[in-house]
């Protein structure tokens, strides 16, 4: 190739020609498949710069979320016990005992509490790269169970970027741990209606609103629509036994 | 050939290429255990299965970024078949054995094998890519990488005490030149063909 169709390339690709220069080549690229090829692969050679350089930021932070996500799961999982095998008088004998226990306490026992279920990972939203300290002490406060602080600055956040879905989820929660239930409510009911990621997140911790606020029915209604694929489908099956009537 | 259809999983997909931390907690807590059974009953331990689900991910999450990735089989399909062919790429370079099990076509699913495919092309033509910028002269290397990594030609001009007209002009020929050596490498043959 010569080196001004190299020149005529990048001109072309970063908007640099005139129309009728711009036309011309087109022209060109139409009747000569030689120069098309060769054109297909310096725009490749180019996107593989942009995405080698350009975005190595972005891929390192991917990188960095994934090792800690990934670190903590293969952890977590080496640290899980074994269970003991127990022999059968034992379990015999464990049984006659949950049995009477559960005589006495079936009563207080079979109402499911929303501290039985609320329990959050921990978040991670700040990544590598990006300079966002109002973010960072977000998801400190939270991580840190300090959700009146949590709340606040995610509510900030969020008057500037209102579509942040995760953000909007976590915001959510936090109103809940400090009984904000209506403001709450709003968001989930926004995140259920919109087809983010997190629709079945907001779902499954909208229905543990309703728990606390111990309004059963509006909490099967939420823990019914939890799709088969969600990875909260098996507790929302739990929860929905356990919840009186 | 037929539209292809987009699978409901594609919410997997977009919550990657978003860097999303609570659908990589989900991606492992759904679809880990498998790869870990298959690479620890073929030649593998743990740490392994840790090293491959993770290069798998940044795989899918730059097919999902940069090629507009389309899911359209499951994305349990798609992921298990990607970690189980990097697995055996790994254990042809080590030479150990690779143990075929027979419960394997269980896993077999024609929409994911397909999809692979396409993603193994595309990581195969970015490595080529990769080799041929390494053997690039050092000049154009700078130069490119300054190019792509500041926001405008002016900047990388200043920077390499070069004039801006001098800056854009080689940007291109050094672009070129990597055009060039990709196109000339028989490796290029070979994954055209395939």
């Amino acid at each position: 190739m010569e080196k001004q169709d190299y020149i005529l390339f990048e001109d072309y690709l970063s908007g640099a020609l005139s129309t009728s220069d711009r036309q011309k080549l087109e022209a060109r690229l139409q009747s000569d498949k030689e120069l098309n090829a060769w054109f297909e692969t310096y725009r490749e050679a180019s996107a593989y710069l942009e995405r080698t350089f350009g975005k190595a930021e972005d891929t390192a932070a991917f990188r960095d979320k994934v090792s800690g996500i990934s670190e903590e799961y293969f952890r977590k999982q080496e640290r899980k016990p074994r269970v003991r095998k127990l022999l059968r008088w034992q379990i015999a004998v464990a049984a006659s005992v949950l049995i009477l226990l559960g005589i006495f306490l079936s009563r207080r026992m079979t109402v499911p509490s929303y501290e039985d279920y609320a329990i959050y990972p921990e978040i991670s939203l700040v990544v590598r790269g990006e300079e966002n300290a109002e973010l960072y002490r977000a998801e400190t406060a939270f991580n840190h169970k300090n959700y009146e602080e949590a709340a606040r600055l995610f509510g900030e956040i969020l008057r500037e970027d209102p579509a942040h879905a995760e953000i909007s989820l976590y915001y959510a929660i936090a109103l809940v741990e400090q009984n904000r239930f209506g403001e709450a409510d709003m968001v989930f009911a926004g995140l259920i209606g919109s087809r983010s990621v997190f629709r079945t997140e907001a779902l499954w911790y909208g229905a543990l609103s309703k728990l606390k606020q111990k309004d059963y029915e509006a909490c099967r209604e939420l823990l019914r629509k939890i799709p088969d694929s969600s990875a909260n489908h098996t507790a929302a099956q739990k929860l929905l036994k356990r919840l009186p009537e | 050939m037929a539209e292809r259809k987009i699978h409901e999983d594609q919410k997997y997909i977009d919550g990657l290429a978003q860097n999303n931390a609570l659908v990589i907690r989900a991606v492992y807590d759904k679809f880990a255990s498998k790869v870990i059974h298959y690479i620890c009953n073929n030649s593998g331990d743990r740490d392994d299965a840790e090293d491959i689900i993770q290069e798998v991910l940044v795989i899918i999450y730059e097919q999902a970024r940069d090629k507009n990735l389309k899911l359209t089989c499951p994305f349990d399909a798609y992921f298990f078949l990607l970690c189980k062919r990097k697995w055996l790429n790994e254990l042809k370079k080590s030479s150990r054995k690779a143990v075929t099990t027979e419960d394997e076509n269980v896993y077999r699913n024609e929409e994911a094998e397909i999809l692979v495919t396409e993603t193994d092309v595309s990581v195969a033509k970015e490595k080529l890519f990769e080799v041929m910028f390494d053997r690039l002269g050092k000049a154009c290397k700078e130069l490119l990488q300054a190019s792509f990594r500041m926001k405008s030609m002016e900047e990388v001009a200043d920077t390499l005490g070069i004039t801006y007209a001098y800056a854009r002009k080689k940007k291109s020929l050094c672009i070129g030149k990597l055009t060039d050596m990709v196109r000339r490498s028989p490796e290029y043959e070979k994954i055209k063909s395939s």
